[in-house]
């Protein structure tokens, strides 16, 4: 089975979503596993993958387009094909690009498509996946009942392990014809960013906090833990925190392996962007506070009290 | 210049949600429906360009792929201030058929621009948009978080992984609205609810073709052990019931 993966690089780095892409294929008996990386590399990052890829790896290194410009990356991926021939599955990581590339794909390739799947496929069938519906609430199993298939991962839903079965590495840098139809006005760049999607861990405020002068500690656990910074949607309507930091059902859908709520009640809109968390911990002063029910580990009281005590403890891990 | 929304037409996030008798699928008794959260911002910010635009923007149209229970909600859309609504005579079994129809139809009917949300709450697909401008070979922009009118150019924010970039686009066009297109949406006034009635709602026969892809069954979620607490007092054991226990930092 011609099994294709496709993943961008993000400052300079392979995003963990194409380990777990990679883990994925390499979970199946069959599968011929060819991958295609976009973007620029680092050198350890290249030495990396030498040691934990597996299939053979083509790199695109050639410029890619300042904006999120699918047409672009639907065009580079179809170019490959026409190279290297048509795959029967696509398995694609949760990235920004390939969350819109994966579905324009299946159409192409005339495959069922099936996204955030969520475990390793029943076994050796990559053509019955299970995936969340409704938001969280519930598990689907779903048959693809095409020759071809197109898997998108949900982010962070399977453990990547290195793979240690690299065939071939090589660069592609054929010209992918540039998509026009659009004209860039400006580009605003972060400085730095950790992706709420590719975080192992993450910190999240809610009203709880009482006001933006009040993050300082959650910050500080934050990077005690090497975790991302998150939010509830009144937070970031309020201004208090920016909007990418907005988690929940018309925010991002987020699933670390640690998710630890700090003053947020846990309304079902919000339960809808964590609750493929590993592992949720709430504080909560409330302690009938919903937010309870979905989580792992809970303590009741003064968030603003509890937290210096958590830096303190966390910083003492190193 | 015409502007379509496709509506989806969702379960309000607070249903509980569970299967009946055979386990395949969903028990819809006493669902209350509503618009999908992406689509109602997308429906009110074409509202607002038309509003603001008048004589450049000529027509808001509602599509929805989806039985008659959908109906009420298409109606909605009309009282909220959209033209006219077409529905689908199908609910579709995945993203893909949802996205065929439609492309069927906007084949037939052009639109200048195309919204839709970035996922509906019932399949989560996040797909329709793509494979809708795929199948209809023109543009998409996804991640949009605002559109804008001026001298009669289409301007579009879009917002992904941190980065912010201003664009200048081309119609026909598919836009996948996210967060920001629009921030309250707008409610229908009385008026509005008069006025609905009488906008017209054209009902087409679906083209159903062969199914790509099937749910064969749902499973809950696992079921969860109660929260271990942690006494306030004590709440460095955290810290350290996360390192040995829970084994995630
Ligand atoms: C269509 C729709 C979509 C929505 N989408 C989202 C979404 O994507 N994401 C989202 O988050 N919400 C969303 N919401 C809003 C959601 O319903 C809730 O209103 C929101 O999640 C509440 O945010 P919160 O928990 O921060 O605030 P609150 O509900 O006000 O909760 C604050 C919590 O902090 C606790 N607290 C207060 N002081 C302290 C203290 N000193 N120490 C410890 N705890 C304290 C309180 O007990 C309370 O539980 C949506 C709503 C709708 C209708
Ligand atoms: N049955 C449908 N009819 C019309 N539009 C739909 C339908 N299903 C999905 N959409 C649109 O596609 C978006 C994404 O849906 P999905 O791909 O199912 O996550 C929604 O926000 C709607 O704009």
């Amino acid at each position: 089975m011609k099994t294709f993966i496709f993943s961008t690089t993000l400052d300079q780095k392979i995003p963990r979503s194409f380990f777990e892409a990679l883990t994925f294929a390499g979970s199946l008996d069959s599968a011929e596993i060819t991958a295609l990386i976009a973007g620029s590399l680092s050198q350890e990052q290249k030495d990396y993958l030498h040691k934990a890829g597996c299939g053979h790896i083509f790199f695109y290194t050639q410029e890619l387009p300042q904006w999120h410009d699918p047409m672009f990356y639907l065009d580079l991926v179809e170019n490959f094909f026409a190279e290297k021939g048509e795959p029967d599955l696509v398995i694609l990581g949760a990235s920004a690009i390939n969350q819109v590339l994966a579905p324009m794909l299946a159409v192409k390739l005339k495959a069922g498509y099936v996204s955030r799947v969520i475990s390793l496929p029943e076994p050796q069938n990559p053509h019955i996946v299970k995936r969340f519906a409704y938001s969280g609430k519930i598990i689907s199993k779903t048959e693809i009942k095409t020759g071809k298939a197109v898997l998108l991962l949900g982010s962070n839903a399977i453990a990547p392990v290195e793979a240690e079965g690299v065939k071939t590495i090589e660069t592609w840098d054929a010209k992918p014809a540039t998509s026009d139809g659009v004209e860039i006005l400006e580009v605003k760049k972060p400085e730095t960013r950790q992706l709420l999607t590719e975080a192992r861990i993450i910190v999240s405020g809610g009203r709880g906090m009482r006001g933006p002068e009040y993050w300082k500690p959650l910050e500080e656990l934050a990077e005690a833990l090497g975790a991302a910074t998150a939010c509830s949607r009144p937070v970031s309507d309020e201004g208090w925190r920016p909007h990418h930091e907005h988690v929940g059902q018309t925010g991002k859908v987020v699933a670390p392996d640690l998710y630890i709520a700090c003053g947020i009640s846990g309304a079902i809109q919000h339960l809808a962007g964590i609750s493929g968390s590993r592992i949720i911990v709430a504080i909560n002063k409330d302690p009938d506070a919903p937010i309870f029910q979905a989580a792992h580990y809970g303590i009741v009281g003064d968030v603003h009290k509890i937290l210096p005590q958590l830096v303190e403890a966390a910083r003492r891990l190193k | 210049m015409k502007i379509a929304v496709c509506i989806s037409n969702v379960p309000d996030t607070t249903t509980r949600i569970k299967t009946d008798a055979t386990g395949q699928k969903i028990d819809l008794n006493g669902v209350q429906w509503v618009l999908n959260p992406w689509d109602e911002l997308a429906l009110t910010r074409a509202i607002e360009l038309k509003e603001q635009n008048t004589g450049l923007v000529s027509e808001v149209i509602a599509v929805m792929a989806a039985s008659a229970a959908g109906e009420a909600t298409l109606r909605k859309a009309l009282a909220v201030g959209a033209d006219r609504a077409v529905r689908i005579d199908t609910d579709p079994a995945d993203s893909f058929e949802a996205a065929r129809e439609l492309a069927y139809y906007f084949e037939a009917h052009w639109a200048d621009i195309i919204f839709t949300g970035i996922e509906s709450s019932d399949f989560n697909g996040l797909a329709v948009g793509p494979m809708l401008a795929t199948l209809l070979k023109i543009h998409l922009i996804p991640g949009v978080s605002g559109v804008f009118l001026e001298n009669g150019q289409v301007l579009v924010q879009q917002e992904v992984d941190g980065m912010s970039i201003r664009l200048k686009t081309h119609q026909p066009v598919v836009m996948v609205v996210q967060k920001g297109i629009a921030i309250v949406p707008k409610i229908p006034a009385m008026r509005g609810i008069m006025t609905a009635r009488t906008k017209p709602l054209e009902v087409l026969s679906p083209r159903k073709e062969a199914l790509q892809t099937e749910v064969t069954a749902f499973e809950p979620l696992p079921p969860k052990a109660a929260a271990k607490m942690i006494d306030a007092e004590d709440a460095p054991r955290l810290i350290e019931l996360l390192r040995n226990e829970a084994k995630v930092i």
